[in-house]
């Protein structure tokens, strides 16, 4: 019998498969279940001329591209900020600074647009009314068009087609298929939008292992690399795995607002690999604290 | 006993609570605990059949200890059901009775900003971004709140526009003729307000025990409709307070 194909692989060679100028989605929501680890890789290998897409709230995913000016050409989501722990200073700073192009955009453009993406439809309705908003003068690319069934004017937004997405989730076999344990919010239509995906998981499924395919939420056909890695989403949370590291986010805010270059040297240069990260941030001790007990 | 040494947060929440009916659906974004004790306090005081959407996690009722992230999984250790965001957009869009909003800025007639101030090119200050705030003239009506009221958040005219309140007034919000009521409470650290009828200009409702409405009208950035009876905001029962803060375990709120 011919042997099937593992795709697992490390974070260093899944992210250099990423080249620069590409468009990447990333997926999670505010500081749970994001592939962290592969945004610390993206600022390792130093890539340049990315354009970003974020599922629909994000923060540190994207604040921490911004702080190295060149990483990103543009951004694509409809809300940057640290939700509890306050704002995303590098992506404040930079697009107050002008480095980087805002795509101007709500909640549906992203959502809708992945979903445009994903069916391969040319653009997707949106409720009435964006002429009341700003929207639309900020971003050339809302378009009004006429309701072909008689209703008023609406406006309407692009299809999204990221050519990698970058997502995490709890567990994953080696074969791509992945099992969120947790609330998704776009993962899977980003997915579905992207060229290919870029999996990460804390837990690999094994072949032995029974499985459950209808909670198997990413198929394995749309996976590239699966990259398995424990705590890969920290300082985000991993659904019932672990909780966001609070202490980590406040550094990281304070870091973000005044020196962010010794973030970068302590947590993303100067750790060999993600192992060394961990004990950086404060090894098992630090990790237990976060473990989901209930 | 309870402590009745209330928070500013405790009685935002209250006054929230107070004003959501049985029966109704609502809905809340991220680092939301204000909004979610508003909404756990109105179903055990007088609510049990209002249904609410952690609007980040897709959570529907959740009832574990109150957290801060309203978009953590562990909204939906003890709710109800769980939405996709797709199916939480499509709730936003038809069937929703609250929404709770905020902004970096509020015009005299509920618009909102959360975009940024200055020019759209290059912001002197750059904030998140619009995210759900698109949804609000669909929502039967919404709610505005801050813990700090401020000139530099109640300003005449706003810089950017991400979330439509009652536009230009009354001429402009009929002809827009949206399925949603617009916006109907704003609730702050110092006072509550809601919408003149006639103008749907924002109109000085209660005040906060020991504030004065000189004060509120200097922190204000625009001028207020101001009735010639302005009562005071009646503070947490004790009931009130007992509660809160048995669904707000973890003491967020102070």
């Amino acid at each position: 019998m011919p042997s099937r194909s593992s795709k697992l692989s490390s974070i260093e060679k899944a992210v250099q498969s990423i080249p620069n100028g590409s468009t990447i989605a990333i997926g999670g929501v505010h500081m749970h279940n994001s592939s962290i680890v592969a945004i610390r890789e993206l600022v390792r290998q130093k890539k340049s001329d990315l354009a970003v897409i974020g599922s629909i709230s994000l923060g540190l995913q994207i604040d921490m591209l911004c702080g190295v000016p060149g990483i990103v050409r543009s951004i694509t989501c409809p809300f940057v900020g640290l939700e509890i722990f306050g704002l995303a200073s590098n992506y404040r700073r930079a697009v107050e600074n002008g480095q980087i192009e805002i795509v101007e955009c709500c909640e549906l453009y992203t959502s809708f647009g992945l979903r445009a993406g994903a069916n391969n439809l040319s653009f997707m309705p949106l409720p009435y009314g964006y002429e009341y908003t700003d929207l639309p003068k900020a971003n050339p690319q809302y378009r009004c068009i006429k309701d072909p069934y008689g209703g008023p004017d609406i406006y309407a937004v692009p299809p999204l087609k990221p050519d990698v997405a970058l997502i995490h989730v709890q567990r994953a076999d080696k074969y791509g298929n992945g099992q969120p344990l947790g609330p998704v919010c776009v993962d899977d239509v980003m997915a579905l939008a992207s060229k290919r995906v870029i999996l990460t998981c804390d837990e690999l499924i094994e072949e032995e292992d029974e499985t459950d395919a209808l909670r198997m939420i990413i198929p394995g056909f749309l996976v590239s690399h699966v990259v398995k890695l424990p705590y890969a989403a920290h300082p985000c949370s991993s659904s019932f795995l672990y909780d966001y590291d609070a202490e980590h986010f406040k550094e990281y805010a304070s870091a973000a607002r005044k020196d962010f270059a010794s973030y970068l040297d302590k947590y993303v240069y100067n750790p060999k690999d993600h192992f060394e990260y961990l004990t950086e941030v404060g090894g098992l001790n630090r990790l237990n604290t976060l473990k989901y007990k209930g | 006993m309870v402590d009745q040494d209330y928070s500013i947060q405790e009685l935002i929440a209250v006054v929230f609570a107070r004003d959501i009916q049985d029966g109704e659906l609502g809905i809340l974004g991220a680092a939301a605990a204000i909004p979610m004790a508003a909404c756990r306090l109105a179903q055990r005081m007088h609510a049990p059949n209002m249904n609410w959407i952690s609007g980040g996690s897709g959570c529907v009722n959740p009832r574990g200890k109150l957290i801060a992230s309203s978009s953590s999984y562990r909204a939906s250790r003890r709710a109800d059901t769980y939405l996709r965001l797709e199916d939480v957009s499509a709730i936003e869009n038809r069937r929703i009775d609250f929404f709770f909003a905020g902004g970096i800025q509020c015009d005299p007639y509920g618009n909102l900003n959360l975009v940024g101030v200055g020019d759209w090119k290059r912001p002197k200050f750059r904030a998140p971004g619009t995210i759900g705030l698109v949804f609000l003239p669909r929502a039967k009506r919404f709610y505005i709140y801050t813990t700090s009221h401020n000139p530099r958040l109640f300003v005449e005219t706003l810089d950017f526009r991400s979330g439509i309140g009652f536009l230009s007034g009354r001429e402009e919000w009929e002809k827009a003729n949206f399925p949603g009521g617009g916006p109907s409470l704003v609730v702050t650290d110092i006072a509550t307000l809601d919408f003149d009828p006639q103008t749907l200009r924002m109109r000085l409702k209660t005040i906060n025990p020991g504030k004065k409405i000189e004060e509120i009208q200097e922190k204000t950035g625009f001028d207020l409709v101001v009735p010639d009876h302005v009562p005071e905001t009646q503070p947490p029962s004790e009931e009130e307070l007992t509660i809160l803060r048995e669904i707000d375990a973890n003491r967020l709120l102070r």
